[in-house]
């Protein structure tokens, strides 16, 4: 069985996370309250929201630079 | 009797230069004999233009020529380390040997020149904007307590009287926080109101920039020149011309403001929540209806603005992580950015969906309110070092967990936010006063902040300094 440094380091390496490994303690503590507010907002059911990011077009025309 | 450009406001240095009872140069050498005598004790300043007589000097030439380049001809304004400037290095509060930024004008700072300013110098800010203390800029309230962050340097440099003006950038509080340690008005506009483009990025769904000054009046006035489109910037909207100075001096009866009563007073220093509360009553007294609301989806919302914020820097950093010179960040901005790289897609967009619902729980607010009040800051400013702190001796907290608090919200959704002074804790610290608008009506809440201002003394006290 991989320990649990192990398994870290392999979740790091997928996410693609660039770590010093001197770094990665201070690092995950730090996250530790982090996480906690990032697993209460997994809580929130917004399934149908769409998100507020909306990707426009290149070339659309929206608008005119007015007069410094 | 001599015009003392020193805590004079924009509006009347810009008036005694009209009137030529005081040239823009003498203004701009006073001002720097200013930054000399005083800065060495608050370190505001982290670079000084060579060119600010020169740059005066041509305002004088052109007044004397008839020409008024604009409302800020001659006067001396400072501007935050992460906007580039054509005449000054622009380091972002960071290692100077190793970040270097274009030499050329960022959009604000194109607009501020252009309406006649005098660009004096560079404030310190939090390294990256990623911070609440600008280290090491010192409070001119405490000269032992931090500014706030991360316009930190702005904020202590309006309020001992350096400049009348300086900009700053509010990713999550980093205008309003500074503004409310240092006792002096500071306004993140409308997302999209004023350009970014040519500041330094932190954030860039949650970016803005935006003026700080010691009166509402010039936070108005500075507001007029530097908002507008600008195609370099896809978030500018494109609107007409405004002209915020005309909601000044207006009455404000029949104005409804909504009291947000969770979250916003649930943990803050006692004082705070008291001179909050001597404000409502000042705004009932002044006519105004208010009224009590609450907003229960922000249990939900530092988890959403940690998502995007930390993301969002990780992003930006990405090359510097890569190559390694992170290891020139201060440790505390280093994990913050280094950490970015633990958020999920998944975390991410949910947080991007959160912002939708939020902004929509906060409209149903907006269809019978004008205007939203809250405290800016849950504390006063706290002592250089101190890292943990205990707002209500119930729990510690990071310092930058408990001084954003009340403000990073109204970066989610992008509103219009002003902090201005309500008073002074028993110590002589100053506490701030944060009123939210619709989006796009800065008009509505200058109005009432600058009606509140004239209800009081507060912009009228000086630090001793």
């Amino acid at each position: 069985m991989p320990n649990k440094e192990n398994q870290l380091d392999n979740l790091f390496d997928a996410m693609g996370a660039q770590l010093i490994a001197e770094r990665k303690e201070q690092i995950l503590n730090a996250f530790e309250d982090i996480s906690l507010e990032l697993a209460k907002l997994r809580q929130l059911d917004l399934h149908d929201v769409h998100p507020a990011v909306v990707y426009k077009p290149q070339g659309i025309v929206i608008g005119e630079k007015d007069d410094l | 009797m001599t015009f003392d450009a020193r805590f004079a406001s924009a509006a009347e240095i810009a008036a005694a230069i009209r009137t030529k009872e005081i040239t823009a140069v003498r203004v701009a050498e006073d001002v720097l004999q200013a930054i000399k005598d005083v800065d060495s004790e608050i370190e505001s300043f982290v670079t000084l233009s060579d060119q600010t007589i020169e740059a005066a000097a041509a305002a004088d030439h052109a007044l004397s020529r008839g020409n008024i380049l604009g409302p800020l001809h001659g006067v001396p304004v400072a501007v935050k380390d992460n906007y580039l400037t054509a005449d000054m290095p622009t380091h972002a509060g960071s290692d100077p040997a190793t970040f270097n930024f274009p030499l050329e004008d960022s959009a604000a700072v194109a607009r501020l020149r252009a309406a006649g300013a005098v660009i004096i110098g560079k404030t310190r800010m939090h390294e990256f904007a990623w911070g609440n203390v600008t280290p090491p800029t010192k409070n001119p309230w405490g000269k032992s307590r931090v500014p706030g962050g991360s316009s930190g340097g702005s904020g202590a440099a309006v309020a001992a009287g350096l400049v009348p003006i300086a900009l700053g950038s509010d990713t999550g509080g980093s205008i309003r926080i500074p503004a409310s340690l240092c006792g002096v008005v500071g306004i993140k506009p409308t997302f999209g109101r004023i350009s970014r483009a040519g500041i330094v990025p932190h954030s860039w769904s949650l970016d803005h920039a935006g003026p700080l000054s010691r009166s509402v009046a010039d936070s108005a006035l500075a507001l007029d020149v530097l908002s507008g489109f600008d195609p370099a910037d896809p978030a500018t909207v494109n609107m007409s011309k405004t002209n915020f100075v005309e909601s000044l001096d207006q009455q404000i009866k029949g104005l409804r403001i909504a009291v947000c009563r969770n979250y916003f007073f649930d943990s803050n220093e006692a004082q705070v929540n008291e001179s909050v509360e001597l404000a409502i009553e000042q705004f009932k007294r002044a006519g105004a209806i208010v009224f009590d609301v609450t907003i229960p989806l922000l249990e939900f919302s530092l988890g959403a603005i940690y998502a995007i914020e930390l993301a969002s820097s990780s992003a930006y950093h990405a090359q510097n992580i890569r190559k390694g010179l992170v290891s020139h960040f201060t440790d505390d901005v280093r994990t913050l950015v280094e950490m970015g790289q633990l958020v999920s897609g998944t975390d991410y967009l949910k947080a991007e969906q959160y912002r939708r619902v939020l902004g929509e729980e906060i409209q149903k607010i907006f269809s019978s309110a004008h205007a939203i009040l809250t405290p800016t800051s849950p504390l006063t400013a706290w002592e250089i070092g101190t890292w943990k702190v205990a707002v209500t001796n119930e729990k510690q907290e990071s310092v930058l967990a408990a001084s954003w608090r009340l403000t990073y919200p109204w970066n989610l959704v992008g509103l219009p936010a002003i902090s201005l002074p309500c008073g002074f804790n028993s110590l002589g610290l100053p506490i701030g006063l944060q009123l939210i608008g619709q989006p796009l009506d800065e008009a509505t809440v200058l109005r009432l902040a600058d009606a509140y201002e004239r209800s009081h003394d507060w912009v009228s006290r000086r630090p001793n300094i």
